[in-house]
């Protein structure tokens, strides 16, 4: 199965020199556990997330990669949330809540008390059967409405309903369910998903466009050598009901010769030959558009390892309107006291971070042109070096980076939307205008030091500290990211009947520029994440509790978007 | 450094060294109902009668000497004062461990989560511009202290008290139960 180096496992990554994983949210695909970087959650279909490693001015979900292939393109980003990655054999239920409901409110005050938002639930339940003759089933069903409270009049304004869901009347961003079958016998594994889903998705403009998908279904196969996913839509955008609505007929897809995670494979060579692609039929008023309505992008995947030590890897490829590229040289060195050092260079180059996202969004009479001119070039340099003695683990890596012409927006004009609610007033604003580049150089440095003690597989502690400055002449990012940030969790694992996570996290100010008239300022906040797991080995079950976002204020960390609460949810699952 | 911390952590494991590490999840099991008081701690109370519940709860043992437990209950919460409506249905669920004191066997002390889902009586009142119209639910924490008086054969009965802090805004929620059970083994 293609392993999907999303940003997911990349944090799973991140922390495995650790031997741990971060505390997990709701869904797939959420990342507002993460705290080595800028991570700024608008709602879970949506989020600015900039690990500090990356380089560069833009987020890592605006960025397409081959190993992306079978994550959900939402607009012009690529998206972990919803997945439709079949889980492992079991059958598992979810429950959670923005905590801060409105329960006494009536017997305190006689009814809703002014100024307090209601928090939203997150609900999921599935399984997927064990294999019989290879064959399995499954389905699955999992909304999360998070985020949702602190715009929902304006959302509602647009649909003119409140059941815009599989279930519930709180206009969650994700809504899914799904059933299929699959078939797997060694190495060959394949499945066919078809369901019924809505999601909000987060434009350009600053407009939430909703979208019901009805059905959509999705095919996939792996072999060593080959791999393939196609799916179907048929979506309805709703930019108002009624009166302005269009359907989009879509088959998306990729395959790909030669085997997954080449990168990572240690052979002297590897290629991989892959076709991605797309192609739509609109009709009615749709909110975006794609140029031809189709995209067909065929790239090339390689690796080498000349010696053990260095290693190549990249991949380029080109739809012919538009063309993606990115290469890496790493090389390691000897161990020398227990220490691994790696340092590499990084090179990106491209005419779009994202050639299979839209090209155009229209809003009212505007066309916001969603792909600039000229190429990006983004160059890296990094020394990683991380060591182990005893009990304790200590690294570091240091990185500098230089880009030009990194996509931002130019902004024509702002407008704002505005609704009453009982205790006061929603306001959005939207924009128009181009993506447009910026064409000087800009230089980031950044650093991060991370210690760890650990004790035998019961307990783990670890801490880190980062930072990163970024300079140019022209500062018309759409985000400054955060400068500096700091964590430190512990891990608990008694006789793995017990466990018990927690991760306690500060990161410093970062700024939205041009979504708003003035610039948003996102205050630095403290976090607190922590989960208690019941364990039975002997029947496979885990109960687990956990707990986000607490202590930190309440705050908006993206324009439009919805405020990020301290959330509990608590999940069952019974693996087979 | 490093000699205290790992004396720190050898002291923390000796706390479940003390028996055999080898599994006995599930090996017992009880089954448990329970009937009590239900007090409101803060002003909550000023609108809200105090009241009664009834619970069933199913007990496991789970590792070392830690007992699992698993609850669902109910209880009417009957308005007084200035709220509209008559009542409100109350179902809550808990999910923690018991842990018998060593010294004190077996008396227990337990801890856990908790969630509560609630929604208004409205068939004598009226629940306009309530919170409470549709289902609100919310979770929070609870700690008890659970008292066997009398065992025999398979059954038990004891008493336990309750505190639970509920997540609630603006303020948290808190309340405190007080029930007797009555509970015999399953196997």
């Amino acid at each position: 199965m293609i392993k999907q180096m999303n940003l997911w496992m990349m944090a799973g990554a991140l922390c495995a020199a650790f031997a741990t994983a971060d505390i997990l949210p709701e869904t797939e695909g959420m990342l507002d556990t993460r705290y080595d970087g800028t991570f700024l959650t608008a709602s879970p279909t949506y989020v600015y997330d900039r690990s500090s490693q990356m380089g560069g001015i833009h987020s890592e979900s605006e960025e397409w990669s081959p190993s992306k292939v079978r994550d959900r393109i939402l607009f012009n980003r690529v998206s972990g949330t919803p997945s439709w990655t079949p889980l492992e054999p079991s059958v598992w239920m979810s429950v959670g809540n923005e905590i801060g409901d409105l329960m006494y409110q009536d017997p305190r005050h006689g009814g809703w008390s002014s100024g307090n938002e209601n928090g939203t639930p997150m609900l999921e339940a599935g399984y997927r059967s064990k294999s019989y003759s290879g064959i399995w089933t499954t389905a699955r069903y999992f909304q999360v409405d998070h985020y949702s409270v602190s715009n929902w009049k304006i959302r509602s304004k647009m649909v003119n309903r409140m059941d815009y869901s599989i279930f519930g009347e709180n206009l969650p961003y994700q809504s899914t369910a799904y059933a299929g079958f699959g078939y797997s016998s060694g190495s060959f594994e394949s499945s066919l998903l078809a369901g019924h889903e809505y999601l909000w998705i987060f434009a350009e403009s600053g407009r939430w466009l909703p979208v019901e998908y009805k059905p959509r279904a999705e095919a996939r196969f792996d072999t060593k050598y080959l791999h393939g996913n196609v799916a179907f839509e048929n979506a309805e955008y709703t930019v108002l009901a009624g009166e302005h609505v269009g359907n989009r007929k879509e088959i998306s897809g990729s395959i790909k010769l030669g085997e997954d995670s080449i990168a990572k494979k240690k052979k002297l060579w590897n290629l991989g030959l892959g076709v991605a692609f797309r192609a739509v039929d609109d009709s009615g008023s749709m909110p975006v558009g794609i140029k031809d309505d189709y995209v067909v992008f065929p790239y090339l995947e390689y690796s080498l390892r000349p010696t053990d030590r260095l290693s190549f890897a990249g991949f380029i490829g080109t739809s012919g309107r538009e063309f993606s590229s990115k290469d890496s040289v790493n090389l390691e060195f000897p161990e020398v006291v227990g220490a691994k050092t790696n340092v590499g260079f990084k090179n990106h180059v491209a005419s779009t971070l994202n050639p299979l996202g839209e090209d155009y969004e229209y809003l009212d009479s505007d066309t916001i042109h969603l792909r600039a001119d000229g190429v990006m070039q983004l160059h890296r340099a990094y020394l990683d070096v991380q060591g182990r003695a005893g009990y304790f683990g200590l690294g570091m890596n240091i990185a500098g980076w230089f880009e030009k012409g990194a996509e931002t927006f130019n902004v024509e004009s702002y407008s704002t939307d505005e609704a009453n609610i009982s205790s006061g007033k929603q306001n959005v604003t939207y924009r128009t205008g181009d993506v447009e580049r910026i064409d000087s150089w800009i230089k980031g440095f950044s650093g991060e030091a991370n210690v760890a003690f650990y004790y035998k597989k019961m307990f783990l502690l670890n801490a880190r500290a980062g930072f990163e400055r970024i300079d140019g002449e022209e500062e018309r990012f759409e985000v400054n990211p955060v400068e500096e940030w700091i964590s430190i969790g512990a891990d608990w694992n008694l006789w793995n009947h017990f466990k018990i996570q927690h991760a306690w996290a500060y990161r410093s100010d970062a700024q939205w520029n041009l979504r708003t008239e003035d610039p948003y300022v996102v205050k630095g906040s403290w976090y607190w994440d922590a989960s208690f797991s019941q364990v039975f080995p002997e029947y496979g079950i885990t109960l687990k509790g956990t707990i986000l976002h607490a202590l930190g204020k309440h705050r908006m960390l993206v324009p439009n978007g919805g405020r990020d609460k301290t959330r509990f949810w608590c999940n069952i699952v019974k693996t087979f | 450094m490093k000699k205290f911390l790992l004396a720190v952590m050898l002291f923390g494991a000796s706390l479940w060294a003390k028996t055999d590490s080898t599994s006995v999840e599930f090996d017992h099991a009880s089954l448990a109902l329970e009937g009590g008081a239900l007090y409101l701690l803060d002003d909550a109370g000023l609108n809200l009668e105090d009241t009664y519940y009834g619970l069933w709860e199913f007990d496991y043992t789970f590792f070392r000497d830690l007992i699992g437990v698993v609850q669902m209950g109910y209880a009417y919460l009957t308005t007084t004062g200035n709220v509209a409506y008559h009542g409100i249905h109350q179902v809550n669920g808990r999910i923690g461990v018991d842990y018998p004191l060593p010294f004190v066997k077996p008396i227990a002390l337990g801890a856990g989560f908790s969630c509560v889902w609630m929604r208004a009586d409205d068939e004598s009142g009226n629940t306009n511009g309530s919170s409470l119209t549709d289902n609100e639910s919310e979770f929070g924490f609870y700690a008890r202290l659970n008292l066997p008086i009398l065992n025999w054969d398979k059954w038990r009965v004891g008493a336990r008290v309750y505190f639970e802090r509920l997540w609630t805004a603006p303020e948290t929620s808190e309340t405190a139960w007080f029930g007797f059970y009555l509970q015999r083994n399953l196997w």
